[in-house]
């Protein structure tokens, strides 16, 4: 029973099933948030405690309120600042906030901006310190239609110039099939991984499903894979 | 919103008046005598009189007003902090707490002034006393709102318990320290006269207090007025400094 999953350097997986499932105590089990109650857990081979201790992960949240009473780069410096590394370097922010697209809103606060603005700080501060692993709990799904497409299209980019492994678990099929090289599917309660989708489509992805036919072949077999509830 | 609240202020000021000038015919035509009511028109006199006389009183009792305020705060702050520790510290802490805010200030002031003496101290100690638990509570249930996301964010970067309290618990507790502020800096206040009526060499309590023992009327509601004044400019100092700290505040954009 459970969850049996290994995913590689520099690798995409989405990990895809029903709200209640278990996805985000998954992703807080991997970064050591909770422990697991069973099992082992490795995390570039040793604990996530100790990946944590080396910023070796970046974690981006559903809604993210980010830290109110700082500025876009003030936020996005923020991880560079806590438990400072040797090679932790703060110029690194402000390329950053630019390569999210928020280089004229850098002084911004929060409560100015729109929920994708916010989502793309979001993403910028949790890259900022070059993690291995990015984990994202449903980053795009309190985000309008069109913003969520847009964001696809950016993840990809940044996720492209960055290289590290991620784990996107999301409740969106579709967009679990849009972005990664491979889909875990979760089901039951509590949760298990009910089968394993290979993406092999190659990028760049479009935005959206339609616009490339064999991806919808893709998703289909993701949803055959799903229990009925 | 500027134009809003110089009318209020007009609307405030007439209707201020009108009841001087109400007070004042009543006084004049009934012939009230002066050591029960005077006329406006006195105490205005009186005021503009001694208005050096005045303002130093008032300067003792607003200093006071606000050290205590201010250790009051700080010690509030420090004993919230060490309750977020752990749950057997709040479980001592809390009990005195509650025995402070119960005991009345009014029964602690003249034990205060018999052992600080006459001088500040007393009056800086009620004033601290009465500041305390509205902002221990505020502290306590402040430190605590941090946001869970944000939290797990600081965790996944291997931040240490010091950084998460002063990069995301102590800033998350401002907006409660603000409105348990908005009440305490005024109760302050009022701390600071009620332990000069205990004894005193100075100050606005105790200008209150021998005006009174010699139905010296004028001084008497003079002083008051200027108490009441240095209340206002005491809630606009507060106002003032919450808009500066929290203008990332979504509550304080609204207001």
């Amino acid at each position: 029973m459970g969850i049996t999953l290994s995913v590689g350097a520099g690798e995409f997986v989405a990990i895809a099933g029903r709200s209640g499932t278990g996805k985000t105590t998954l992703l807080r089990t991997i970064a050591g948030l909770v422990p697991a109650r069973s099992g082992t857990l490795h995390v570039f081979g040793g604990s996530p405690i100790e990946a944590r201790r080396g910023k070796r992960i970046g974690y981006v949240a559903q809604d993210p309120r980010l830290h109110p009473w700082l500025t876009v780069s003030e936020n996005v410096e923020l991880p560079l600042r806590v438990n400072p590394r040797d090679d932790d370097d703060p110029s690194a922010a402000r390329e950053w906030v630019a390569r999210v697209g928020l280089a004229a809103a850098a002084r911004h606060y929060p409560h100015e901006l729109s929920g994708g603005m916010r989502q793309r700080v979001a993403l910028a501060r949790a890259l900022v310190t070059a993690p291995e692993v990015l984990l994202m709990d449903e980053p795009l799904a309190s985000v309008d239609e069109i913003t969520r497409e847009e964001l696809r299209t950016e993840l990809l980019a940044l996720w492209a110039s960055s290289r590290c492994a991620v784990v996107h678990v999301t409740h969106d099929l579709d967009e679990a099939v849009l972005l990664a090289d491979r889909v875990g599917v979760l089901g039951g309660r509590p949760g298990r991984i009910v089968g394993v989708v290979e993406v092999t489509e190659p990028r760049p992805r479009p935005s959206r499903l339609s616009q490339r036919p064999p991806l919808v072949s893709v998703a289909d077999a993701v949803r055959a894979l799903l229990p009925a509830s | 919103m500027k134009g809003r609240t110089l009318a209020d202020i007009a609307v405030a000021a007439v209707a201020l008046l009108g009841m001087a000038v109400l007070l004042e015919v009543w006084t004049t035509a009934l012939n009230v005598p002066g050591y029960l009511m005077p006329a406006p028109s006195a105490i205005a006199g009186r005021l503009v009189r001694d208005a050096a006389w005045f303002a130093s009183e008032a300067s003792v009792t607003f200093t006071e007003a606000t050290a205590g305020f201010a250790l009051g705060t700080g010690l509030a702050f420090a004993a919230a902090s060490v309750m977020t520790l752990s749950r057997t510290i709040e479980r001592t802490v809390f009990p005195i707490a509650i025995l402070v805010k119960l005991t009345p200030i009014v029964a602690v002031a003249p034990l205060f002034t018999l052992w600080f003496g006459f001088g500040a101290a007393p009056k800086v100690a009620i004033a601290a006393l009465i500041t305390f638990f509205p902002m221990l509570v505020n502290a306590f249930v402040g430190l605590r709102s941090a946001d869970p996301q944000e939290l797990a964010f600081l965790e996944t970067l291997g931040a240490t318990r010091g950084e998460v309290f002063w990069r995301l618990r102590a800033p998350s507790a401002l907006p409660y320290l603000f409105s348990a502020a908005r009440v305490s800096a005024n109760l302050a206040l009022i701390g600071a006269v009620v332990a000069e009526w205990t004894g005193a060499e100075q100050g606005l309590g105790r200008v209150i207090f021998v005006a009174n023992a010699n139905l010296d009327l004028t001084a008497l509601f003079g002083a008051v007025l200027v108490l009441a004044a240095t209340g206002i400019v005491v809630n606009a100092l507060v106002s003032a400094l919450e808009r500066r700290i929290l203008h990332w505040h979504p509550i304080t954009l609204t207001t």
